[in-house]
């Protein structure tokens, strides 16, 4: 009697914080790389470590409530780094709609495409204008229909003071963002266009007209191609043109990549080849060699460990 | 270069030596069996005064870990030579993973000293210009046996030189540090064979000639060897 008991109250032990664990995903992933270049001598820095949590839960329609607050941690400093992600949603059978702090479908659909290698040229010309990751944004993402998926997002910034460089950037600035994906086989196509209000001069801050994005990509096997194109209306100044191609191969644990970017914001052509292995699961380091033209970082190596939890 | 040759002929030469009859009649590949075996006395006679001496006090001065490390730092260097080889053949993945193996060894491997991508589970591929001439379709020629850089054959012999171009080592201006380079290279080589050659028995000549011979096609046909066993019972 008294072993079935005890075995009951293990059990009960055992089952109680699971239910509690049930829909609360903790997640994160620490990144630290060493830069070695013609003007950075051994740098040991951080690489866009991030500490989160998400998860979802049932609603009464058979929907569900889905949420996500992610943390940029500086593994540096040791220390919060400031706000990553931060929305609530509703996902079914009617798509995805969300409010907060998120991906855009314009970071989603096209900047990651190219944004593939782990060294410091990654994904360089998607990060150009700021809107890879908004807050106060509204967006609903259409679900997939025979391969084909639209979304639309209203980005809203107000006067409230913000401390983080990306939205600084946009400070401000209403935007009105249309995206669609087409993906089949192999293949996948992504264009966005993002709309930035007249109104948002008058708060001194706008720097583009509107922004128009298409990501490619291939993949086929252990082959990944992506491309990326964007065009910059300015409000001053002639347009921008960004160029970015980047390709992966895998062999088992180890993956070869290299990615090229052509950036009318950066006086140089940038560049890089790196090869990943993969140490387990959950556990990967990168070397690279890494060109970013005659600008101030100059060429040279990075090597970087991440581990992910 | 007489590294390579040497590594390779004896260290998994010997295993294969050990599975495959040998029923080839030595005359076929080996006509110069005279010229071959006067060489091979000079040779031999260079080893037992020089080399084996000098790489039996380099292993028994040396750390094993200082051993390993010097290993492990020649077949970095030797995995360039990998790299331009697999390429030629078209064997992109080989390629891939020697590529990876420089990159993660050469920096996290402290310029090669640790063979981290081993660890980390990258394959070696090692690929010389002599296999890659025979992974097209090059004859061998007939054996033949180089002073000082001992048993090669036509094709691998005048491969030689083109692995020479290839090598980093020949790279390095500084004449002492390029000659120093290749002395370690070579005690490193010769003390990694001594207990592989602990194995040969009867005619020595014969022995390397054919393993060597063997572990040349055994490496060309990336380990796929085509022996019908019951053929000669």
């Amino acid at each position: 009697m008294k072993k079935s008991l005890i075995a009951l109250a293990v059990a009960g032990a055992m089952t109680a914080p699971m239910v509690a664990q049930a829909d609360a995903t903790l997640y994160g992933s620490l990144r630290v790389k060493m830069v070695d270049t013609d003007t950075v001598d051994m740098d040991i820095a951080d690489n866009s470590s991030r500490i989160g949590i998400k998860g979802s839960s049932e609603l009464f329609s058979g929907a569900k409530a889905i949420y996500q607050f992610e943390q940029a941690v500086n593994s540096e400093a040791g220390a919060w780094s400031g706000g990553r992600l931060s929305y609530i949603g509703a996902t079914g059978d009617f798509g995805t709609a969300q409010v907060g702090r998120m991906w855009t479908p314009y970071a989603l659909w096209t900047v990651f495409t190219t944004d593939i290698v782990d060294n410091g040229t990654s994904g360089n010309t998607g990060y150009v204008i700021g809107a890879h990751r908004t807050p106060e944004t509204l967006a609903y993402i259409s679900p997939d229909m025979g391969g084909f998926q639209v979304a639309a997002a209203v980005l809203t910034t107000d006067t409230d003071a913000t401390q983080d460089d990306e939205v600084a950037n946009n400070a401000s600035v209403d935007v009105a963002h249309v995206a669609a994906k087409y993906a089949m086989g192999g293949f996948t196509g992504a264009v966005s266009y993002l709309g930035y209000d007249d109104d948002a001069s008058k708060f001194g801050g706008s720097t583009y007209d509107d922004v128009t994005s298409v990501g490619l990509s291939y993949s086929m096997d252990a082959l990944y191609l992506g491309a990326r194109y964007e065009n910059r209306d300015m409000v001053a100044g002639d347009d921008q043109d960004a160029w970015e191609v980047a390709g992966s191969y895998t062999m088992g644990n180890t993956k070869l990549l290299a990615n090229y970017t052509d950036d009318d914001a950066n006086d140089d052509e940038k560049w890089s080849v790196e090869a990943q292995q993969k140490l387990g699961k959950q556990a990967r380091v990168f070397a690279a060699y890494v060109d970013h033209g005659d600008d101030s970082i100059g060429n040279g190596v990075e090597l970087g460990y991440r581990v992910d939890f | 270069m007489l590294t390579y040759l040497r590594r390779s002929f004896l260290v998994s030469g010997v295993v294969v030596a050990g599975v495959l009859p040998l029923s080839v009649g030595a005359g076929e590949y080996d006509p110069l069996e005279g010229f071959n075996r006067s060489i091979y006395a000079f040779n031999e006679k260079l080893d037992r005064y020089a080399v084996k001496p000098l790489a039996k006090s380099y292993r028994y001065i040396t750390p094993d870990i200082a051993e390993t490390a010097v290993s492990n730092f020649f077949d970095n260097i030797g995995d360039v030579g990998s790299l331009v080889n697999n390429l030629l053949q078209f064997k992109f993945e080989a390629a891939g993973q020697t590529a990876a193996r420089l990159a993660f060894n050469t920096t996290f491997g402290i310029g090669g000293l640790i063979d981290f991508a081993s660890y980390a589970g990258v394959k070696e591929h090692p690929e010389d210009f002599g296999q890659t001439l025979g992974y097209w379709g090059v004859e061998s020629g007939p054996y033949l046996v180089l002073p000082f850089f001992g048993p090669s054959n036509v094709r691998d012999g005048v491969s030689l030189f083109v692995d020479a171009s290839i090598d980093p080592v020949g790279d390095v201006d500084h004449v002492r540090t390029r000659n120093s380079l290749y002395g370690l290279r070579l005690l490193d080589t010769r003390s990694r064979l001594l207990q592989a050659e602990q194995i040969i028995t009867g005619d020595k000549y014969s022995f390397v000639r054919d393993a060597y011979m063997q572990r040349r096609e055994f490496l060309i046909n990336d380990g796929t060897v085509e022996v019908q066993y019951d053929q000669d019972f």
